[in-house]
């Protein structure tokens, strides 16, 4: 498995990815590979620049110097829209629901990247805009079976408790069937239960086939289901290796864990 | 997603369709034939508009310009011997270019510069339209504009061309009732509620808004055609903002989340100008001066306190509320739909803000 990993081309690879804000350096000339097939996790301190590393690589933000591969394309400086398509979805850490439609119509719009239907042929409810239409509620149908909202469907986004909402962005941008998935803080504010579960999801997820990057705060989770993990630490990588190889560099446990026991 | 086969959901549609067919008919009503065309070729425009800043939340205040071009360009190009049929998709190309060339920098922005580039680029056609009296007339009128004949009927009687301008209408109203439930509709939902969300999902922010704006300014333009061979002849000040605002006020006095707002919007502001000038002018004894724009914008500063989604969606929330009883039959109202909670947006800049998703109508 490992060697099959490393053989492997990356699927997304930065080099010298580098953003400025004003005179702060918020992500340092980062070098960073994702392997496809794998979860990856990136953990750092607060402000050590993981939230605009996701910003950069969705295309919510153009990298000041440095440059992303995705698969064969290079997509820095290409639109979040544009990078959608080529197969890379995200979540947000601080919830980006539609709360101005229902749980299904949320996961719905996830489908937009993969349909055509445009203005006129939707103004003339052609049979092929309605065919499509139908097959992406199935499909949207499906992902919220996927992360157990299905019985929700027809509620409004904005009525689902805080753990359901992010199980619903979640499965919204799964719906995009992205080949790459970037989770912010998937596990923030879940119960106990609710990341069993979110580890599960995840394990099911990376096993459909669908690479995984994700930035989470909690150890545990990130101990236990990611293959490799990556430490930020005011903008530049500090480590990079196994979840084992992590807990036990000296660096890592200075910038970050703070003490041995705080894994 | 298939609403159309819902019987409760056919009910506004089969309603509207009844009233306009027997409108021109009823007692009292038939001598407003005249007014009721005008309603109708107004109420394209205020659909139009309505998709704008209901759906895209950007606020036009040049949509007389879009409609001033459609009808000068059916006037000029009719008069000068082609059929008006060719005339219409002259001016729908011209005017959704120009709609193009002005949105598509200004869509790039995040903010309500529309609002100001409209209000620039009505200015400049309305100056346009004055200043160029070898071919429009200018201040003289362009009067002689030949009547719409197609296959030797001629659309020369109020009620022929009533009936041509609300089949029109009719269909912008479907039309733009299955944008709103479609793809593009959903996505511009998805704009509203969280723009950065609906871009990493792949919805091309910039490009929708920018197409809703011109489907906009081409309705515009399909209505201003419709009126110049309607009106046969056209002086400037139709086309000045006067018309932009009450386009603006017809939305948002009707609503923008439904396709019946704007024609209920359009139907009200144009029915109520001429009777508030009469009473004006008896009050007053003599000038009367233009009391409708005191009105009007004492009406959009009452809606934006007390009914700020507009009437349609209004009286929806009254009737969802005796959703026991059904609907009266023959009303403009929406139908009952099950209830949802109905949360408080502002018609300008809102889109549709029931979390059901379902359009009141």
């Amino acid at each position: 498995m490992a060697a099959v990993a490393v053989a492997a081309p990356p699927l997304l690879e930065t080099r010298g990815l580098t953003r400025v804000f004003g005179g702060l350096v918020a992500v340092s000339a980062v070098d960073q590979a994702v392997r496809a097939g794998t979860i990856h996790a990136i953990i750092g301190p607060n402000g050590a620049g993981k939230t605009t590393l996701f910003n950069l690589l969705s295309g919510v933000l153009p990298p000041t110097r440095g440059e992303i591969r995705f698969g064969d394309a290079r997509i820095d400086g290409r639109l979040p829209h544009q990078i959608c398509r080529l197969g890379l979805a995200r979540t947000f850490q601080n919830l980006q629901i539609f709360a101005n439609m229902t749980v299904l119509e949320n996961v719905i719009v996830g489908r937009h990247g993969r349909s055509s239907a445009g203005f006129l042929s939707a103004m003339l409810r052609l049979p092929a805009a309605r065919a499509e239409a139908q097959a992406a509620c199935t499909v949207a149908l499906s992902w919220l079976d996927f992360v157990g909202l299905a019985p929700r469907a027809d509620d409004p986004a904005g009525s689902l408790p805080y753990g359901q909402q992010r199980l619903l962005e979640l499965a919204r941008a799964l719906a995009a069937e992205p080949t790459l998935l970037l989770l912010d803080e998937p596990a923030a504010g879940l119960l106990g239960r609710e990341k069993d579960n979110l580890a599960d999801l995840l394990a099911r997820i990376r096993s459909s086939g669908v690479t995984v990057l994700l930035v989470e705060h909690d150890m545990g989770l990130v101990m236990s289901v990611a293959d490799r993990v990556t430490v930020l630490n005011y903008g530049k990588k500090l480590f990079e290796g196994s979840p084992d190889e992590v807990q036990a560099d000296p660096d890592v446990v200075v910038a970050y864990l703070g003490a041995p026991e705080g894994a | 997603m298939s609403k159309l086969a819902h019987p409760s959901s056919l009910l506004p549609y089969g309603s509207l369709l009844l009233l306009v067919l027997v409108a021109p008919h009823l007692p009292g009503i038939r001598s407003f034939r005249h007014e009721l065309v005008l309603v109708g070729i107004l109420a394209i425009v205020a659909i139009g508009l309505g998709l704008l800043m209901g759906y895209a939340g950007q606020v036009s205040l040049g949509h007389a310009a879009f409609y001033g071009l459609g009808a000068y360009t059916s006037g000029v190009v009719s008069k000068a011997g082609l059929h008006p049929l060719v005339a219409l998709p002259i001016g729908l190309l011209l005017t959704g270019t120009l709609a193009y060339v002005v949105a598509r920098p200004i869509f790039r922005l995040h903010g309500h510069y529309l609002a100001m580039a409209t209000l620039g680029l009505g200015v400049i056609v309305f100056t346009l339209i004055r200043q160029l009296e070898p071919i429009t007339g200018g201040q003289h009128s362009l009067i002689d504009i030949p009547r719409l004949e197609v296959a030797g009927f001629r659309f020369d009687t109020d009620l022929s061309y009533y009936y041509l301008v609300w089949a029109c209408t009719c269909a912008v109203v479907l039309t733009g009732r299955n944008l709103i439930d479609s793809r593009s509709g959903l996505a511009l939902r998805a704009i509203h509620g969280s723009e950065v969300a609906a871009e990493s999902l792949g919805v091309d922010t910039t490009g929708t808004k920018v197409k809703v704006f011109v489907l906009s300014a081409v309705l515009g333009s399909l209505a201003g055609s419709l009126y110049a061979h309607f009106s046969t002849v056209l002086t400037p000040h139709t086309f000045g903002l006067e018309l932009s605002i009450q386009l603006v006020v017809m939305v948002v006095l009707g609503g923008s989340e439904s396709v019946f707002g704007p024609v209920l919007g359009a139907a009200l502001v144009t029915l109520l100008t001429p009777i508030m000038r009469e009473m004006s002018r008896q009050i007053t004894g003599g000038s009367g001066g233009q009391v409708e724009i005191v009105v009007f914008g004492l009406i959009l500063m009452l809606m934006m306190v007390f009914l700020p989604r507009g009437l349609v969606p209004g009286l929806a929330a009254l009737f969802r509320r005796r959703a026991a009883a059904p609907a009266p039959i023959g009303t403009l109202g929406p139908a009952p739909v099950p209830a949802g909670q109905a949360v408080e947006t502002g018609a300008l800049g809102a889109v549709r803000a029931d979390p059901t998703g379902r359009e009141p109508g």
